[in-house]
Parts: structure tokens; C-alpha cells; sequence
């Protein structure tokens, strides 16, 4: 049973058609959870009738009245889905609102809440034409700040596990302890998105015996009022609500104005590997190179000339298609054409991703002098006899590596060198080494943080400037909410600057490659930040719940992160003016798993990929 | 429920797409994957494709990616088409299960692929591969010898030979039972079996292939959609042009497998498509006065009415839902 379905129950007068049509679901994965909350003799009865049928999927409790947040809470506590259904004691479900939940639930796994859409019913049962008085749309933020808390409703299914991360139903208990559901979709949001169904699976009933008819507008106010005031403190926003009636509107202050570096901890993701990754070509394309796909039968080969090969492994892009499967086998040759060393690999079906086939060699004695590679493709039997590779501009996608024990950790000493020379105390740098995704390692780290500003570093980074002091001065004077520097190559050339989305929705930075000449010198408010080295105010990641762990490796989570941020109103800014240079000790090739899952999330999104306009008052870009 | 997946064998050359393809086998994934949810056993037919790309990326979904579900997958094969080069294929691909279907080509040409059968199963007593055969059901002797054919050849002894899906057409003068025509039984083809053509389409079952009615597509429908707008179509079965020219009528059942998810989605369907009432989709039938304002008399009756729907739906849950809280 993945729903529970969970019924605090106060009054009779309408409990019967309430609980039969959970029965008459047209899916059966669900179990119902009903809670007598000390209300009337009618609904009690009811229960009784209810329980004597001893059904394993429907279970019944009694207790003295605790009040409705309080009695969700004890449901809850005790239901077993992975999702949570509220339902009223006098409203009803159509008969496939599981069904349609579950089928939505599959298509957005990350959602923390899915809200669909009700109708109005009245006493008798019958239809009742009444514009629904809270909105259904997207939810808007300011400032990292919901400015419309009421927009919102049942139905809703609820996440468990994300459900798991809040403190839980929580209500005023001035007001009943009602206020749970606004309060929930509060706490779920700063962990995972609220996504909108757009069907209807829920008649409410106007009746006049509604708890919520005992509120009041005056009432329903103050409870908002006092929901965002409380969201507020609890995520830990320099904000103060600037009005009464929604949509609010926040006045913004800055706690940390004379903020130094000693303020920042910083956290490095730590991944170790015995290899080393050789300068080749490109290391990845930039927006505007496309590469091109070179056929490699068994009646040819293909060549590349490599500047130097001491290379003990050199990873291929390849097309993996569902027909292709055979062994792709390398050879080193030297300018006699003799063969140095040799690797073969095998190929095997995908589904049209690009995958990276890994061809170890044997080093024979020193290859530090240009040799060629060759390569050849032997299908297996009745399998397509061609092999797609990649190339830009006559070079094949390749990475090339080397092995050298204890490379990585000599990178990661270099980083932390580099920190203490700019006077970062050891104290307010946190290693996680774990072997698991860069995202698990980075939400880790962020657990062993206490200062108001944290630095998300690469383990292949070296600071060469003063770049957290530019980045933290950058935050308090714009003000903003994270920030990158430009990122340079060993070669002292541009790998990442005033990053956008190009057409695609794939994250690009622009300069990639050319010399660090001045030309992307300046700060802008941008779409994504990479995490090689990103500052952000402790808040960004208590409002949005960290980095989603379900991506594979370490692609694609960073963008995800400051999408998330920047849906909830947090400003991003590049900061042209601080450099780092990154060594790019990149260890996975999941990028289309995670590109496919991102593009899933997101595309519904498409302001979020737009070029950030600039604010009134503000320059888009300051040069200095 | 088990899943039939057909051929084209006439590629109409559209850039429809297609069920084996990259995007069809991952929507056939998420199919079976949800269908296995519960555990009930189902089985998978895949008609083997005529074009040579799809055929190989059958053979490969049929032997690793298809797999992982309680049940069997069965690559449906034209006797005459099981050369060596397919046997090769078949082995390779891991694929193991594999029904030849007769076609009612003359006996001579199903005697040699036959022969062809018996040389593999020869020269390779490891082999993995295990067939069945489904004899299309004709009057007159030539059935009786097609049979005695394939037991030689050494096909599993159980040949079945009133096979529901053979390919052709013939009229018939069978008469459809009135239980068919009046709704309140089904073809079991139909109620127990997802039919999908080469692009991904629901149909009514293999022989309306091609036919008017699409009750999806695998592509852009949920599983439970799949199953919930062919519950829709339960009235009407019988009364279809397949129908009308389906020489199976009445005359065989398919293996039915009790799944209370899609049983309750039939159900859910068929109330939409107009049947019978169904009591678990209707709440009409269920008063929605407010009890704290109405009589004694009524309250009391109004209990003991929902204490006996409640009973009845317990009943009919125990068949349906044999282990539930699971």
C-alpha cells in the first residue's frame, strides 16, 4: 500500500460517504487511517461499525480531543505509505484520486507535495458551482520568502519521506490548532517542490458546521501572518514582513554586515583516486561546438595523435545504441608505427546515451613522446558493424588519465593550502570523504556547519586571490544570496564564466578556453552557479533543502541546487572579479542520466532558463 | 494481465514510432515494471518484427531488459522464418522462449523449418531455448498431421492447437454467445490480455490490428490508463467487426490471472463505458444527508445500511485481495 489515507474524525454528520469513497477507489494501493478526536456520539458509532469489520486496510483509533494538527500528527505517526492523503471527515475523494495521485507521483518523483484541484458539493451531495477561492498555480517567493501562503488547498499527497525532514502537523493552539495544512506545505517546500495536478480529485462540502467557518477571515489572517513570520525564523532569513494581507511583501536587512571570511565555513566533497587526468584537446565542448560522429567499421580504423603517451588509460565517447555490441580495441603506436601498447574493451548496448568506454593500457617504460592511437571496432556476431564516435574539430572526445597514487589527495592538500594562505583557520574547513555522490558529501558537510555563510569547494580547486573575501563582499553589498568567481584552467585559460543555458537547456559557460585577457571581468546576475567554488548565505540551503541526492555522481546537481534557490527568489551573481583555477579532476560520465532527469524537473520552468534580467536600480553587469 | 505485443508485418516505412525502439522499450519497461507491482504473474508475447533493426532490438529487449517481472517472456516466430542465422540470434540474445506459429503454409515448407528445429536442438544440448507451437485450429486432417509435425520435431509435447492470436481472418458462421452481447461477460482474449501493435497502440486483441479502435498508446498513456479505457470498451465486446469475424468465439479461454489493481481499473472503465452499475464506482447509491440532523429512525437505518455495504465490500475484497495490508 503506498497511500495512506488519513481521517481525523470529529463529526458523523457526513462520515459515512466520506469513508466509502476511499472503498470505492478504482486503485486498490491504499489503507485508511481514521482517528476519533473525542467529537460526537454519531461518528464515534460509525467508527465502531467500522472497526468491527476488522479489514487489515482500514484501521481505527480513538483518543480525547488534541485538535486537528495534533490529531494528524498521531495518524501519521502511525500510517505505513510512502504517500499521505489528508482527508476531511465530511468531504469526499473521487473514485480515482489514488489512482491519478500515484500515476503523477510516478511522473514527478521529487515532488514533496502534489496538490490537485476540488470541487464544491453541498449537503445533499450534489454539485455546487463555486470559483475555488484560493489559487492554483505555482507559488511565488520573494527574497527567498513565500509572498501567497493561501495559495494553497486540498487535495494534496505528501511525500512521507519528505514529510520525514519537517517537525511535522503543528497548529495554533489560540485557533483550535488549526493552520496544519498551510503550515505543512510551509515546511515541505523548504525540503522538496510542491507540484500542481492539474484534475480534479476532491469535493469539498459546503456545510455549516465547517471548523473553518468557526475562524473567520480576521483569524485566518493573523494565522497566516504568524505561519510566515514562523517560516521565517526557522529558515533564517534577514527578513521582516512589511504587511498584513497577502501577498506580503519583505523588507530585506543585512545581520552580517561587517561579515569577514571568518564567517564562511567551508565544505569539500573529497572523492579519492589513484589517477591523474592528462591535459587532451577540449575537455568538454563549450555551447557552440558540436561534435561530430565518426563511423568506425571493422574494415578501417581510426587514428588520433596524442602529444604525449603516458597515458595508462584513455576513455573513449562512444554512441551506445541497443544494436551495437562488440570490443573496441586501442593501440599506441610510436612513429615507426610499431605498437607500443595495446587495451581492448568491451562495447555494450545502451540506449542511445553517450557513454565513456574505458581502455586500460600496460605502461612499457616511459612514454613521455607523441605517439598516435589507433582504434578499431569488432562487432560480436549478427550485431550493426559500426561504431559512432565523437570529435570536435578533428580531435575525438577522449579523456586520457594516468595513474599516480596519491594524486588526488596531493590536489585535495593543494586546496587546503591554498585556503590557509589566505587565512582560512582549519576549523572552518570540513572534508566529507565518502564514496557516495558529490550531492550526499556536500549536504553531509553542510550538517558540520555553523557560520552564516558556507563555501561549496571542489577538492581540485586552488584559490590563487582572494576570492572568498571578493565573493562575501559581493553578497552583502548587492545584496545577493550565491556567487561563483571565474574559474580558470591550469593554462591560466578561461574554463567557466557568466554561465547561462543555451537553447537546449544544457548549462554553458562562456569564454571556454580562450586567455584570461579581462574580458569577463565583471559581476552579473546569472541563471546557474557551478559548486567548483560557490559561496552562498546559510539560509539558501535551509530554504530548499540542499542538494538532491538522486542525481548520480557529480553532474547536474549543482545547477539543480541554484534552480532551486533562484524559484524561491535568491539572487545568483557571477563575480568576474575573483579568480580560482580548477585542475578538473571530473570522475563520473553520467551527464545524460542526470541531463534527462534535470530536464524532466525543470522544463515546465522555462523563466528559470531565461537570461536574468536585470533589477530596477541595478546595472546587469559592473566592470571594474 | 498479460501483455501481446504485435508486428508490422507491411512497414508502412511512417516515422511513427515504434514499440521496439529506444523510447518504446522504455515505456514498455515502466508498463511491466508497474504490472509487476503486485506480484501477480503475467507473461509477455512479442510477435518477432520483420524489419531487421527492430528484430534485433527485440532479440535484445526480450533477453535482458524484459526480464525482470514475475512471469515469462515468449518471442512468437513464423515456423518458416526460423532459419540458422535467427537460431544464432536467439541464442545469443539469451532469448529462450520461443513459440513457432504455423501459418498455414503448406506442410512441405513447415516439415524443413521443422527439420531446421530438430538440427539446432542436435547440435546443441545445451542449449537454453525451449518452444512451443500454437497450431492454428481448421477443420479437416490437415490439423491433425500439422500437430503430429511438431511433436516430432521434438516441441514441448503440449502443443497447443486452437491458438487464440493467429494472424488470419476467416469468416465464420460461429455464433457469438449472448453473455458477450449483453455485457455482462467478456471475451477472456480481450479482459485478460493487453494487446499493443507496432506503434505502441492498444487494440481490442491481435485480430483487430489495424482496426478502428485505439483504446491508447503505450507512449503517451499511463499504465493505468492503458488499462482503465479498455475497461470502457467492455459492452461493446462482441459486437466489434473483430468480433464479427473472429473464429475463436467461444471456443477457447485465455489464462486468466486475478490482479486486484487491474481488476478495479477494468471495473472502473466499464462503469465509464456505460455498464451494468457497478457499486464500487457509483456514490449515488449512498445517502448524503447529514445524519446529526436527521431522525432517530433514520440514523439507525442509515448504519445498518453502511454496515452491510460495509460487509459486502469486505466480501468482495477477499477474492480480489486475498493478502491484504500488503
Amino acid at each position: 500500500m503506498r497511500v495512506s489515507i488519513e481521517t481525523p474524525v470529529f463529526k458523523g454528520g457526513w462520515l459515512i460517504p466520506c469513508i466509502e469513497s476511499v472503498l470505492r477507489q478504482t486503485s486498490a494501493d491504499w489503507e485508511l487511517s481514521l482517528v476519533w478526536d473525542g467529537g460526537d456520539a454519531l461518528s464515534k458509532s460509525i467508527l465502531e461499525r467500522v472497526e468491527t469489520l476488522g479489514h487489515p486496510r482500514v484501521r481505527v483509533w480513538y483518543t480525547e480531543n488534541q485538535g486537528i494538527a495534533n490529531a494528524r500528527r498521531f495518524l501519521t505517526e502511525r500510517s505505513r505509505g510512502e504517500w499521505i492523503l489528508p482527508l476531511d471527515d465530511d468531504d469526499i475523494l473521487t473514485p480515482d484520486a489514488v489512482e491519478k495521485f500515484l500515476a503523477a507521483a510516478a511522473r514527478k518523483p521529487w515532488s514533496g507535495i502534489i496538490r490537485a484541484r476540488r470541487t464544491f458539493i453541498d449537503e445533499g451531495g450534489s454539485h455546487v458551482a463555486m470559483k475555488e477561492w484560493f489559487p492554483f498555480e505555482p507559488r511565488h517567493f520573494l527574497h527567498g520568502m513565500i509572498t501567497d501562503p493561501y495559495n494553497h488547498c486540498q487535495p494534496y499527497l505528501i511525500r512521507r519521506s519528505a514529510y520525514d525532514k519537517t517537525l511535522g502537523w503543528e497548529g495554533f493552539d489560540d485557533f483550535h490548532y488549526a493552520g496544519e495544512d498551510c503550515d505543512i506545505f510551509l515546511k515541505i517546500e523548504e525540503v522538496a517542490p510542491v507540484e500542481l495536478l492539474d484534475e480534479v480529485l476532491y469535493r469539498y462540502r459546503i456545510n455549516p458546521l465547517r471548523a473553518s467557518n468557526e475562524l473567520g477571515p480576521a483569524a485566518a489572517h493573523e494565522m497566516w501572518r504568524r505561519l510566515v513570520d514562523r517560516s521565517i525564523a526557522r529558515i533564517g532569513l534577514p527578513l521582516r514582513r512589511r504587511n498584513d494581507i497577502q501577498p506580503f511583501a519583505y523588507d530585506r536587512h543585512e545581520p552580517h554586515a561587517n561579515a569577514t571570511k571568518a564567517s564562511i565555513d567551508f565544505v569539500i566533497p573529497f572523492f579519492e583516486s589513484d589517477e591523474e587526468e592528462l591535459p587532451y584537446a577540449f575537455r568538454r565542448p563549450s555551447a557552440f561546438m558540436r561534435p561530430a560522429h565518426i563511423r568506425l567499421t571493422p574494415r578501417d580504423d581510426v587514428r588520433q595523435r596524442l602529444e604525449r603517451g603516458d597515458v595508462d588509460r584513455i576513455d573513449v565517447a562512444v554512441l551506445a545504441t541497443p544494436q551495437v555490441r562488440g570490443e573496441l580495441a586501442a593501440e599506441l603506436l610510436d612513429d615507426d608505427g610499431a605498437v607500443v601498447s595495446s587495451a581492448t574493451a568491451a562495447v555494450e548496448p545502451a540506449m542511445n546515451v553517450t557513454k565513456f568506454v574505458k581502455l586500460p593500457f600496460t605502461r612499457t617504460g616511459e612514454r613521455d613522446v607523441p605517439l598516435t592511437l589507433r582504434l578499431t571496432f569488432r562487432p560480436a556476431p549478427g550485431n550493426r558493424t559500426e561504431l559512432r564516435l565523437y570529435a570536435i574539430d578533428s580531435n575525438l572526445m577522449m579523456r586520457l588519465f594516468r595513474r599516480r597514487p596519491g594524486h588526488s589527495r596531493a590536489q585535495l592538500e593543494r586546496c587546503l593550502a591554498s585556503l590557509r594562505r589566505h587565512g582560512i583557520e582549519d576549523d572552518a574547513i570540513h572534508v566529507v570523504e565518502k564514496r557516495q555522490s558529490s550531492a550526499a558529501n556536500r549536504n553531509e558537510g553542510f550538517r558540520r556547519t555553523t557560520k552564516p555563510f558556507v563555501c561549496f569547494l571542489d577538492d581540485d580547486v586552488e584559490l590563487t586571490s582572494d576570492a572568498a573575501d571578493i565573493l562575501l563582499r559581493e553578497l552583502l553589498e548587492s545584496p545577493a544570496d550565491l556567487a561563483t568567481p571565474k574559474i580558470l584552467d591550469v593554462h591560466g585559460r578561461i574554463y567557466c564564466a557568466d554561465p547561462f543555458f543555451d537553447m537546449l537547456l544544457k548549462p554553458v559557460p562562456k569564454g571556454l578556453g580562450q586567455p584570461d585577457d579581462g574580458a569577463y571581468d565583471y559581476v552579473s546576475d546569472v541563471p546557474w552557479l557551478p559548486t567548483t567554488m560557490l559561496l552562498i548565505r546559510r539560509e539558501v540551503f535551509h530554504a530548499t533543502g540542499g542538494f538532491d541526492e538522486e542525481y548520480v555522481g557529480s553532474q547536474m546537481e549543482d545547477v539543480d541546487f541554484v534552480l532551486r534557490a533562484r524559484q524561491r527568489g535568491f539572487r545568483c551573481r557571477y563575480v568576474g572579479t575573483a579568480a580560482i583555477v580548477h585542475f578538473n579532476q571530473q570522475r563520473n560520465d553520467c551527464f545524460d542520466e542526470n541531463f534527462a532527469r534535470f530536464v524532466e524537473k525543470w522544463s515546465a520552468l522555462p523563466a528559470l532558463f531565461e537570461t536574468v534580467k536585470p533589477r530596477m536600480g541595478h546595472e546587469t553587469a559592473r566592470h571594474h | 494481465m498479460d501483455i501481446i505485443l504485435l508486428n508490422d508485418p507491411a512497414a508502412d516505412g511512417s516515422e511513427r514510432p515504434r514499440v521496439f525502439s529506444h523510447a518504446g522499450v522504455a515505456a514498455l519497461e515502466k508498463l511491466i515494471a508497474w504490472m509487476g507491482e503486485d506480484r501477480t504473474p503475467f507473461d509477455l508475447y512479442a510477435y518477432l518484427p520483420a524489419d531487421e533493426d527492430e528484430r534485433r532490438a527485440a532479440l535484445v529487449a526480450l533477453g535482458t531488459r524484459l526480464r525482470d517481472f514475475p512471469g515469462a517472456a515468449y518471442l512468437i516466430v513464423p515456423t518458416p522464418e526460423l532459419t540458422p542465422e535467427l537460431f544464432a540470434s536467439l541464442e545469443q540474445h539469451e532469448v529462450v522462449n520461443v513459440i513457432l506459429l504455423a501459418t498455414g503454409e503448406p506442410l512441405v515448407r513447415e516439415a524443413e523449418a521443422l527439420r531446421n528445429v530438430r538440427a539446432h536442438l542436435d547440435r546443441t544440448p545445451d542449449s537454453a531455448l525451449a518452444f512451443g507451437a500454437w497450431v492454428e485450429d481448421r477443420d479437416g486432417s490437415d490439423n491433425f498431421k500439422r500437430a503430429r509435425l511438431y511433436l516430432r520435431a521434438g516441441i514441448s509435447p503440449e502443443v497447443i492447437t486452437a491458438p487464440p492470436i493467429a494472424r488470419t481472418r476467416r469468416e465464420s458462421a460461429a455464433v457469438i454467445p449472448p453473455e458477450l452481447l449483453e455485457g455482462v461477460a467478456t471475451c477472456s482474449l480481450f479482459a485478460s490480455a493487453l494487446t499493443i501493435d507496432a506503434y505502441g497502440e492498444v487494440r481490442l486483441c491481435p485480430r483487430d490490428d489495424g482496426g478502428s479502435v485505439v483504446l491508447g498508446n503505450l507512449f503517451t498513456s499511463t499504465p493505468e490508463e492503458l488499462v482503465t479505457v479498455k475497461g470502457t470498451q467492455t459492452r461493446g465486446i462482441g459486437g466489434y467487426s473483430a468480433c464479427g469475424t473472429c473464429d475463436q468465439r467461444a471456443r477457447f479461454t485465455w489464462p486468466e490471472r486475478k490482479s486486484l489493481r487491474i481488476e478495479q481499473l477494468l471495473a472502473s472503465g466499464a462503469h465509464r463505458g456505460g455498464l451494468a452499475d457497478d457499486p464500487f464506482a457509483r456514490l449515488s447509491v449512498i445517502a448524503h444527508r447529514d445524519l446529526t440532523s436527521a431522525g432517530e429512525d433514520a440514523v439507525a437505518s442509515d448504519l445498518a445500511a453502511f454496515e452491510e455495504r460495509l460487509k459486502a465490500w469486505s466480501e468482495s475484497m477477499k477474492e480480489l485481495d486475498p493478502q491484504p495490508g500488503q
